[in-house]
């Protein structure tokens, strides 16, 4: 008799089952004759020599020579153990105990030399077992994969979450599915095992979406920070880029100001260009777009940041500000699910400043002037609180309803929002309707259709913030008009505009006499500024498995937008509206992007190697025109009527303009991935990008990564190390570029058309080496899970230095134009980022975890172009010097001024350090500046916590930075006492008289603003910790929900910026003036936010629209 | 997969279309020197040169706006009004090398002249023949007699300054910034670059006959009465020159003998104007309105360049109403716009700007008693009282003053000093008067305010010019500080 080992095949699973069910009688038989009969004695002995071979080979070696038999289970683990043995004429006794002597095996010999070896260990037994998989709140989960630990095979679950499946008797279940922590059940004999799977946040198969595909979270050797759908939901999120501040470690994103539809500044690992774009670029499923501010949160399923070269190198040529990818949401093949997600929200204004009242100003005003200018019958005809009257309560609301599933054979998601925000001053608000469809149909094995489309419409009320009143800002203007000013003009007056009029007409907006600025109904009522929005964004895509590993991709993609803005300035309510009698504007702007993406991806394993590779070739094309109306000198009878109506009617109309702004790009990309047993990881990526902004001869720039990981846990010592379930070293470096911002044609000189009579003025000059931006990082990093997965850490060490920035360097004005484009600086950025997860409490109905990141980054420029040492003419302060120098061995936001010594108390002058450092002068010269600050936090961070009990939830998310500066030039305006308009409560305790001891210089009656320079006196920290969101929420027990027929409902109520701690004297310390492309509605402004200011000029705040808090109130509802 | 296939190649032709994008709305400027332009090209860069002397980007706010804080604020004919401190420091003398108007008359003055170097670089290799040899010349005459008018204006405010002529060399951005960094030339190196384009414009632009109801298109006559200024101007003044310049000017120009015509609008391109910026209006002609009296005058914002109590007082000491309610205008705002002027009711503000709204204002930058006063300067310098004295009672005579009294040349030199305040008010030129004859100092620190007391201007010497702009001594490492700042 030979030995049982069956010579079957793999995958033949009928006859292995027929030899096992053989195989464990024949045992059986075998055991039972054991016991009858003792041990005999064996015959013979054996000689042999073999290095590193399983046992069960050695045992088929001893059998080949004739002596012995053995029988055995074949399926006996230890018999793949590989030994050494030696045998020289060794008694078989011996020899086998030898052979196991570090196994559970062993043996009896029975006669005829016939030796039985088996195992120690407990018999296995097949049983079958089924089950049903339901998620957090019960509904079931289709298509959840159940397989044997450490065993081959596996099962799915059905539409209704059910499995079931033969396993040993002692198996353990893994069960595991995407967006779910896995979970692992002992059968232990039992043959129903129900399995409720909790959502995953942190477990390492977690599957990061990465550029040109996905990976699992253990297999990632890049920098990947990744925002899901649960750090999403029941925040009243309007911009995807709201996502990240906070959650994601390395990212900083700062809300430009609190108004609506207003836009953040995103900065991935700092900044690394000067004149061209620091803003990350955003993938929508497949789509690269620098605007993701119209996607609909509700519908993102993840947000993958990209932040070193390595994993961002695959978007080569624009991934040096680090790639956001954005996936949303898909159907899952199961039971349809229909959503239902609202909320309701008030807002408010988060802090009062405090300014003078009628009286109060009196006072001031007549100091001012000498004279008395305001009377007291001035002050008792009126007393507007302005600040009150401006600053009301906000809303914002949200409507959701997403329809998902599928079959086997495709999926689909499908919804609808609307949501819509008012902010804290009128008349600003944003609406914004969207919806979405996902498909994809499987036609068969082979062929795949898929489609992700997403179509919006926004709308826009803006207000002019950002400016001092002079400039019609409208918050300086709360602050800054006198409470003595009326609200609507009554007094009776001449109606012919011009000279003759010394009043206003009646009903006209009120303003100051004393220095002839409207109030703040100005800006809200005398003038409109609307935009609004359609966007179509589709991408169509084929995947063709040609071969076993081998698909082949096509993606269509386009990004239609069609953005309509109308300005319109009344020709009756206000003093510059009279004077013009009315103004408008319109700007039309159509962009047509379109992106074809070919790929092939595959992947093979041979062994314990795993091998992947991905190559594409990709073309994109935008298409820009931006047609411009304008007009004015309207008949006040027809301002009421709208845009078109009213343009139409003016009677000076200026020529109509159409401007074409067109880039293309087309670039090969490639990768390839290797792994062993999922312990030693490589990848290699390598984009070739070739651009049309620049000329032929800087076209074309390659940009290569590489990166590496070993996951140590893998390691055969580390297995005994039961403290650390998982520990992964990375380490990467990569290339990558930026030609974002840089303009489609500043490889050329331009001249501007006169669109009136064709007329050439030169505008731009070029340099014919304009090239690309490029960034090298090195990324080093650590992942690790320990303590029974209780603890995950994540930290990453970079230094990121940047060539070739674009600067455009102001040219001295005799060159004629007032920059010149050029690649010639560099700057780096060392930082350091830390996640660390924990599962504090699992027990019983108590869940409590926390989440905690914080990011490190030190900038600075290393050099400017042509050895310039500085650059200045950012963060200016109306009437003042600029505040922000660039400078060479500093950082961006570099805050330049003089340094304020206080008052005094002689003169009521601000004192000021002169360049010694000690002189003291109330008038300093402008050399005595110097760096007084920076913009740019030392850290910024987030924490979750996040306690359960039960069908309870509370949610408690903090987020804050530190270290940084922020130039308070409202304040400046609030408290220089310069002008009538109205100042702060802080000029109360202003100086009076010789010898008063204050911190507030006298009335600045000579208006030279020599007390209110851009000094320290208006420097302040930007250091703040806000409790971002707190949200308790409320399941309603599935017996309830049931009984309504729905599967789940949900209720909670959030607050949002609620409590901010800061020292910051402004509004708001989250807060950048400069921040946003526009902060103007004005058409004819020139304050439009340059890229230059947009990247150096952070940290100002000229009276931004304040950021509110708000209360809401959530119902999430889902339908069986 | 053969339609994907399709597509793929289908796109993939189309590959030097993705990339190969040229400006469509904008037109590339010829920078290479083997180049050349089409005749309309040039007809087009020439326009160019025009519309950005008078035009929004520069032209108002340095050849109107600033031209009058410059003339008229720095000296004793306005206080600064309004709500700038840039302004305001300005007319106290305490501004300095980051006042936002110094800063910006430098940046302004240069972008107009960077873009008529441009024009003139370009026009100048224009080969086509349908431009001729003689309109090419006139045309090259024309930018560079405003090109150097604006050189005239930035050494009288600035001294010494850099002289650039050529467009910069935009090879490559290293040659950029080395074509641009150019050193201050002496002010006799800068007054020899504005006569060298002067004497050539003279030769080639046309006659005053030529187009006699358009004054903004360079002519003969404003060629020689910037020639008269300019050598009235620089120093040592050569007086033989300014008669000579001034004769040929003046024959081509007659007096209105409405002095209020002159601000009526009515009388646009008249027969005293020699070189007016045309506006037509926001809504006519090329669209460029003149925006700059709404700053001085209507409803609303707080205005600048309030006229002083002196030059009020001047007009009346001199009985010359006609001038005075044609300059001043006194008007009950309810309020009062700054702290020289209290009486709420009966406030000043500038009347030679009538149009805040439509701005159709014209500005005149050179008219014929600016020209014929110099000439009398020019008899006192060789002292011929007589026939300078005859000059004079021609202005006054225009505007029902009698003859001057005055028969010295010290008196004839202070009553020619006084009439030209009186008759050029607000145009820009009273600072400039000041700076040539050597009188700044002396009268600016003799001022008073309405009541009597001493304004404390304490003008130095070194204040009479203004600082080099810190931004420029920051961009270009050639340049040096004026002495004093």
């Amino acid at each position: 008799m030979k030995n049982l080992q069956p010579p079957i095949r793999r995958g033949s699973r009928l006859l292995f089952k027929f030899f096992a069910i053989m195989k464990l009688s024949i045992l059986f038989l075998l055991l039972g004759l054991m016991q009858a009969k003792a041990d005999v004695r064996a015959q013979g002995s054996i000689t042999l020599n073999m290095q590193q071979t399983e046992i069960a080979k050695v045992l088929n070696k001893i059998e080949k020579k004739g002596e012995f038999r053995f029988l055995y289970n074949y399926d006996l683990p230890s018999l793949k153990k590989k030994v050494d043995v030696s045998f020289q004429n060794s008694d078989i006794r011996e020899a086998l105990q030898k052979l196991f002597a570090a196994t559970d095996l062993t043996f009896k010999i029975l006669q005829n030399n016939l030796v039985v070896v088996m195992s120690t260990g407990p018999e296995k037994q097949d049983i079958r077992v089924t089950g049903t998989v339901t998620g957090a709140s019960g509904e079931p989960l289709a298509g959840v994969s159940v397989q044997v630990k450490g065993g081959s095979g596996g099962t799915a679950t059905d539409a209704k979450g059910t499995y079931s499946m033969t396993v040993p008797d002692n198996a353990t279940l893994v069960f595991s599915y995407i967006g779910y922590q896995d979970k692992e059940v002992a059968v232990g004999g039992k043959n129903v095992v129900d399995v409720q799977l909790s959502a995953s946040d942190k477990a390492l198969d977690q599957v990061v979406v990465v550029g040109y595909g996905t990976q699992k979270r253990k297999d990632v050797t890049g920098a990947v920070s990744t925002v899901t759908a649960a750090d999403i939901t029941n925040r009243p999120i309007v911009d995807a880029s709201e996502a990240l501040q906070g959650k994601a470690a390395g990212v900083q994103v700062t809300s430009n100001s609190g108004k609506p539809g207003v836009g953040l500044t995103v900065r991935i690992r700092g900044s690394s260009s000067i004149s061209a774009g620091n803003d990350p670029l955003f993938i929508i499923d497949g789509i690269p777009t620098t605007d993701a501010t119209t996607v609909n949160p509700n519908d993102i399923e993840s947000l993958s940041v990209l932040k070193d070269a390595a994993s961002a190198a695959i978007y080569g040529s624009r991934a040096a500000n680090g790639v956001v990818v954005i996936t949303t949401k898909k159907g899952v093949a199961g039971k349809s699910k229909i959503e239902f997600n609202t909320f309701y929200g008030i807002s408010s204004l988060t802090k009062k400043l405090s300014v003078l009242d009628g009286k109060q100003f009196q006072d001031y005003a007549n100091e001012l002037r000498r004279t008395t200018v305001v009377t007291d019958a001035m002050v008792a005809a009126n007393n507007v609180d302005y600040p009150n009257e401006v600053f009301q309560n906000g809303h914002q609301e949200s409507y959701q309803l997403a329809i998902s599933g599928g079959s086997e054979k495709s999926t689909h998601y499908i919804s609808v929002n609307y949501m819509d925000q008012t902010g804290v001053i009128k008349p600003a608000k944003y609406d914004r309707f969207s919806a979405r469809v996902n498909q994809s149909s499987k036609i068969n094995d082979w062929l795949t259709f898929s489609s992700s489309n997403f179509m919006t419409y926004s709308r826009n009320r803006d207000i002019n913030d950002n400016q001092s009143v002079a400039k019609g800002g409208v918050v300086l203007s709360a602050l800054g008009t006198p409470w003595i000013v009326p609200k609507y003009n009554s007094l009776a007056s001449n109606a012919v505009f011009g000279l003759d009029t010394v009043g206003a007409p009646v009903g006209s907006i009120g303003y100051n006499a004393l220095k002839g600025w409207d109030n703040p109904y100005g800006s809200i009522l005398g003038t409109y500024a609307k935009t609004r929005n359609a966007r179509i964004l589709s991408n169509l895509g084929v995947d063709v498995k040609l071969l076993k590993g081998l698909v082949f991709s096509s993606r269509f993609g386009l990004d239609y937008q069609d953005n309509l803005y109308q300005y319109f300035l009344d020709p009756f309510l206000t003093i510059n509206g009279r004077q013009t009698q009315g103004q408008q504007h319109e700007d039309k702007l159509t962009n047509l992007t379109w992106l074809s993406e070919q790929t092939l991806n595959y992947n093979t394993t041979v062994g314990k190697s795993h091998f992947t590779a991905l190559a594409g070739w990709t073309v994109q094309n935008s298409h820009s025109e931006t047609a411009t109306l304008a007009g004015s000198f309207l008949k006040p009878e027809f301002r009421l009527l709208d845009w078109d109506a009213t343009y139409y009617r003016d009677s000076v109309k200026a020529p109509g303009t159409s401007t074409i702004d067109e880039w293309g790009l087309v670039s090969l990309l490639g990768r390839v991935t290797y792994d062993y047993d999922g312990k030693y990881l490589f990848q290699a990526n390598l984009r070739s990008d070739e651009s049309s902004k620049f000329l032929p001869g800087n076209r074309t720039a390659t940009f290569p990564s590489f990166s590496a990981g070993w996951r140590i846990s893998r390691e055969d010592f580390m297995q005994h190390v039961g403290l650390i379930n998982d520990l992964k070293l990375r380490a990467g470096w990569g290339q990558n570029g930026n030609q974002e911002g840089i303009g489609s044609y500043s490889r050329v000189p331009l001249s501007n058309i006169n669109p009136t009579d064709g007329s050439l003025t030169t505008s731009t000059i070029a340099p014919k080496s304009l090239t690309w931006e490029t960034t090298t990082q090195t990324d080093i990093g650590i992942d690790a899970t320990i303590l029974d997965n209780r603890i995950t850490f994540s930290g990453d060490f970079y230094y990121k230095k940047t060539k070739d920035i674009l600067v455009n360097i102001p040219l001295p004005s005799q060159a004629g134009y007032a920059t010149a484009p050029v690649n010639g600086a560099s700057m780096r950025n060392i930082g350091a980022e830390f996640l660390v997860s924990t599962r504090n409490i699992v027990k019983g109905d108590w869940r409590w975890n926390t989440d905690l990141n914080i990011s490190f980054n030190r900038n600075k420029v290393l050099d400017l172009p042509d050895n310039l040492s500085y650059i200045s003419g950012f963060g200016g302060v109306y009437g003042r010097t600029n505040a922000i120098l660039l400078q060479k061995g500093y950082g961006l936001g570099e805050f330049y001024g003089w340094v304020a010594k206080g008052v005094d108390p002689a003169t009521g002058h601000e004192l000021y350090l002169d360049k010694d450092g000690k002189t003291l002068t109330d008038n300093p010269s402008p050399s005595a500046r110097q760096f007084i600050g920076n913009a740019q936090p030392k850290f910024v961070y987030g924490m979750t916590n996040s306690v359960s009990w039960k069908n309870f939830d509370l949610t408690v998310f903090i987020q804050g930075s530190y270290g940084n500066k922020i130039f308070n030039a409202g304040r400046l305006e609030l408290e220089s006492m310069t002008d009538a308009s109205n100042q702060s409560t802080a000029i109360l305790r202003r100086w009076r008289k010789a010898g008063d001891v204050t911190d507030i210089p006298g009335v600045d009656t000579l208006g030279n603003g020599n007390n209110s320079r851009v000094s320290t006196r208006f420097l302040e920290s930007g250091a703040y910790l806000r409790f971002k969101t707190i949200t308790l929420s409320y399941k309603i027990p599935q017996s309830v929900v049931s009984r309504l027929g729905l599967s789940g409902v949900m209720v909670y109520v959030s607050a949002n910026n609620l409590i901010t701690i800061t020292k910051y004297k402004g509004f708001d310390p989250e807060v950048s003036s400069y921040g946003s492309p526009n902060n103007n509605t004005s058409y004819n402004s020139t304050t439009t936010n340059s890229t230059d200011n947009r990247n150096i000029s952070i940290g100002m705040d000229s009276g931004a629209y304040p950021q509110s808090k708000m209360i809401l109130f959530g119902l999430n509802v889902s339908l069986k | 997969m053969a339609a994907v296939a399709a597509a793929a190649l289908l796109i993939l032709t189309s590959c030097s279309k993705v990339l190969d994008k040229d400006p469509k709305t904008n037109v590339i400027t010829v920078t290479d020197t083997t180049a050349t332009i089409s005749a309309a090209t040039a007809t087009s860069l020439m326009d160019g040169v025009y519309t950005k002397y008078k035009g929004y980007d520069n032209g108002l706010e340095f050849n109107v706006f600033d031209r009058i804080t410059n003339g008229d604020v720095r000296s004793d004919n306005c206080y600064a009004g309004g709500d700038n401190p840039d302004n305001i420091t300005i007319d106290l003398f305490t501004s300095n090398a980051v006042n936002g108007n110094v800063s910006r008359d430098w940046a302004d003055a240069f972008a107009i002249i960077a873009n008529a170097n441009s024009a003139i670089d370009q026009i100048g290799r224009c080969t086509d023949p349908a431009l001729s040899a003689g309109r090419k010349s006139q045309m090259l005459g024309e930018a560079r007699t405003m090109r150097a008018a604006l050189y005239f204006d930035l050494v009288r405010l600035y001294g010494k300054v850099p002289v650039m002529l050529v467009p910069p060399d935009q090879s490559n951005s290293e040659n950029i910034i080395k074509s641009v960094l150019v050193a201050q030339s002496s002010t006799d190196s800068v007054y020899l670059a504005i006569l060298n384009d002067l004497w050539f414009a003279r030769g080639t632009v046309g006659n005053v006959s030529d187009h006699p109801n358009d004054k903004f298109t360079v002519s003969k006559g404003i060629v020689n009465a910037l020639l008269a200024k300019v050598y009235a101007a620089k120093s040592p003044v050569n007086w033989d020159s300014v008669a000579y310049y001034c004769d040929q000017t003046i024959p081509n120009y007659t007096l209105l003998t409405d002095f209020h015509q002159l601000w009526d609008n009515n009388h646009k391109n008249n027969s005293e104007s020699i070189w007016e910026l045309n506006y037509a209006g926001y809504g006519a002609g090329d669209q460029i309105g003149n925006w700059v009296p709404s700053v001085f005058i209507g409803s609303g914002y707080k205005k600048f360049n309030t006229p002083t109590n002196d030059l009020v007082n001047v007009y009346n000491a001199e009985g010359d109403t006609i001038r005075r309610n044609a300059s001043i205008q006194f008007v009950n705002y309810g309020w009062s716009g700054d702290p020289y002027w209290h009486d709420v009711n009966n406030f000043p503000i500038l009347a030679k700007f009538n149009d805040p709204n439509s701005g159709i204002n014209d500005f005149y930058l050179i008219r014929l008693p600016d020209i014929l006063l110099l000439r009398a300067e020019a008899y006192v310098a060789k002292n011929d009282i007589t026939d300078a004295a005859a000059l004079v009672n021609q202005v006054r005579a225009r505007v029902g003053l009698g003859n001057t009294p005055a028969t010295t040349a010290a008196d004839m030199s202070l009553a020619i000093e006084k009439e030209r305040r009186l008759e050029l008010a607000f145009e820009g030129h009273r600072w400039f008067d000041l700076l040539r004859t050597g009188r700044a100092i002396a009268v600016m620190n003799a001022q008073k305010d309405g009541n009597g007391a001493s304004l404390n201007y304490n003008v130095q010497p070194f204040e009479l010019l203004y600082p080099i702009p810190q931004t420029q001594l920051d961009l270009n490492p050639l340049l040096q500080q004026n002495a004093g700042y």
